[in-house]
């Protein structure tokens, strides 16, 4: 997004905030944190800045208003370093539709896929970053669905889309509920969780439906006892843009290859400490089209433990798995030589993290990201260290 | 105040104005040989605290079905968010035992109740858990901080207030939640009843200074000497 759109986005925003002012209460919250990255200097999509040491920072904008009883309004604003605004949440809850307990929300909304929950944002994620299938970005393209595993650029810088698409929201609709232990989520939207409509680059105008097909979502969670949540959730759809780059297969239409994606999760709390897992395999449908489908399979565990008041200590450990593949590479404007084996290169990730709140609303962390890349020829250095500030009001 | 604590704001003008506080000393002379006080206090018929800690609970975007069912949630009583208590310099270096009977500082329906606990020096207080999911009662407060963890409905935590002072309750996971425990250096205090009467008695005479504490704040805060034998009445409005 450009600075004019920037511009009516902030306009629009405000304006949309003052006028919910004056019709309802509106509660206005921020968080904002500034951090110092320092990463190894390595080949490698998680050395950021190349390995120069490097401040960044990110403010969240949270304008949600209550308009009646039972209809929200919901809105986040994301700014990072490149001052690019990112409208994350823009959505309208209908609560408790009818008495019957369910509940509406339209708009762009959080994907109900996983168990993210409030550890999207910097005060409640004890670490730096997202987990691995957040954050890796893969050698597939959702502009042209070129693959590029045998360029070590793009294999290992990433220049594609990730699993699941960061903090995981998008134009749509989604319905929820519960019953008893259990709790379920169903959601239409216009992109898929790797490739929201939003944010995608390619083709096509941004935020719209850029193919034939909506992406759906379904979740289901129940939790037998307090503090033990299990949960799974069911994505498909297309995900790539129509008018993509070319046509391999030939008589394929973008619309007919989807991303499926099957998770579990476990969200486990007691006293001091806390566990999150969660196992994710993906697959994408290109069998037809150019022969292999690509899957891939991911984890993460986290462990978090508060010894003391103030104090937090927090491991988590995942990775990404791919699967080999057989096909056609194509540089942009022809197909230049069958490549057989992975079509991303496996990565492992451990982190550890050190939190201390010096105020309530204040938190301070020391997190190190220790990263490794399997088969390729070498290893990048990749390692990352970061401080962060996080200030919430 | 708490708007601007709860980062709650509105272009509508409140339903009612601060008023500054007023006080009424009105002498009366009683036939103990210790003092008292008494009075009442008047506050805004509505409930400002649970209106504006049940709109934040509405905004949750997570376990958001968990509090949209069951029973409906009561207005704070007057005796869960008010506090008239007296303090002086020799009241504070005397010795009180702290009372056998644990308070309670109660999670239920996503809110503490109450809002104001005040407590003696040296005083335990109990933090039930009534909800079906975890709090992580908290504070940072300067006379007590502590983290008590989560802990399931039915079980409960218990933390001993030794210093005396004001200490913010919250929880970790609800950011919306939050009480005061007004830990005091005598037990010369009193919540008011329903009607906003209240009675402190046994005084011993002398220089005190009472105050009257409403939700968040101290609202009221004057000086007031105590005459052997005679109850004062001192009336607050908010």
């Amino acid at each position: 997004m450009g600075i004019s759109g920037t511009r009516l986005v902030v306009v629009g925003w405000a304006t949309l905030a003052i006028v919910s002012a004056a019709t309802c209460q509106l509660r206005l919250s921020e968080q904002a944190s500034a951090a110092f990255i320092k990463a190894d200097g390595g080949y490698s999509q998680y050395a950021l800045n190349r390995g120069r040491a490097t401040f960044a920072w990110r403010l969240d904008l949270f304008a949600d208003a209550a308009l009646s009883g039972n209809i929200f309004f919901m809105s986040n604003l994301r700014m990072l370093q490149d001052q690019v605004i990112h409208v994350d949440l823009f959505a309208i809850r209908f609560a408790d539709l009818a008495s019957t307990g369910l509940n509406l929300e339209a708009g762009e909304i959080e994907l109900p896929f996983g168990n993210l929950g409030e550890r999207r944002f910097p005060r409640s994620n004890p670490f730096y970053s997202l987990p691995l299938t957040h954050e890796h970005v893969t050698t597939l393209r959702s502009s042209d669905y070129s693959l590029w595993p045998s360029t070590p650029y793009f294999a290992i810088a990433g220049d594609g889309v990730r699993i699941l698409d960061q903090g995981l929201y998008d134009l749509g609709v989604k319905l929820y509920g519960g019953a008893g232990m259990f709790d379920f989520w169903f959601a239409l939207m216009n992109g898929m969780v790797s490739a929201t409509s939003t944010y995608s680059t390619g083709y096509g105008p941004s935020g719209l439906n850029t193919n034939n097909r909506m992406g759906i979502i379904g979740r289901l969670a129940m939790t037998p006892l307090t503090g033990l949540t299990l949960g799974g959730s069911y994505a498909a759809g297309p995900f790539l843009k129509e008018g993509v780059a070319y046509n391999p297969g030939g008589g394929y239409d973008p619309s007919d290859i989807d991303q499926n994606i099957v998770e579990a999760d476990l969200d486990f709390s007691l006293e001091h400490a806390a566990l999150y897992a969660e196992l994710f395999y993906n697959v994408w449908t290109f069998n037809e089209a150019i022969g292999s489908d690509l899957k891939a399979f991911g984890y993460s565990v986290e462990g978090s433990y508060a010894p003391l008041p103030r104090f937090l200590i927090a491991l988590r450990a995942g990775g990404l798995r791919f699967n080999d593949v057989s096909v056609d590479t194509y540089n942009g404007t022809s197909f230049i030589q069958r490549y057989e084996g992975p079509w991303d290169h496996d990565v492992f990730r451990l982190e550890g993290a050190l939190g201390y709140r010096l105020e309530r609303s204040v938190l301070v962390k020391l997190v190190y990201q220790w990263n490794r890349t399997y088969r390729v020829a070498e290893d990048p250095a990749d390692n990352v260290l970061v401080m962060q500030a996080v200030v919430s009001f | 105040m708490l708007i601007a604590r709860s980062g709650w704001a509105s272009l509508h003008p409140r339903p009612f104005i601060l008023l500054a506080a007023s006080l009424l000393l009105l002498p009366e002379y009683g036939l103990h040989a210790q003092s008292g006080v008494r009075g009442k206090v008047v506050v805004p018929a509505n409930d400002e605290f649970a209106e504006e800690l049940l709109r934040e609970r509405s905004l949750t975007r997570y376990e958001m079905h968990l509090h949209t069912s069951g029973d409906p949630v009561q207005p704070y009583r007057l005796s869960e968010k008010a506090v008239i208590y007296l303090e002086s310099t020799a009241a504070a270096s005397a010795a009180y035992d702290p009372p056998a009977l644990h308070p309670q500082l109660d999670q239920s329906q996503m809110l503490f109740r109450p809002l104001v606990l005040p407590v003696l020096r040296g005083t335990t207080v109990d933090f039930p858990n009534n909800d079906d999911l975890f709090h992580n009662v908290f504070s940072y407060s300067q006379p007590k901080e502590f983290d008590l963890g989560r802990y399931p409905r039915g079980h409960r935590r218990s933390v001993r207030f030794d210093r005396a002072g004001v200490v913010n309750v919250y929880c970790d996971i609800h950011s919306y939640m939050y009480a005061t425990i007004l830990v005091l250096e005598n037990p010369y205090f009193a919540v008011p009843g329903n009607d906003g009467g209240y009675t402190i008695d046994h005084v011993p005479p002398g220089a005190y200074r009472i105050t009257f504490w409403y939700g968040r704040k101290k609202v009221s805060e004057r000086p007031l000497l105590l005459e052997e034998g005679k109850t004062t009445v001192v009336n607050f409005d908010y």
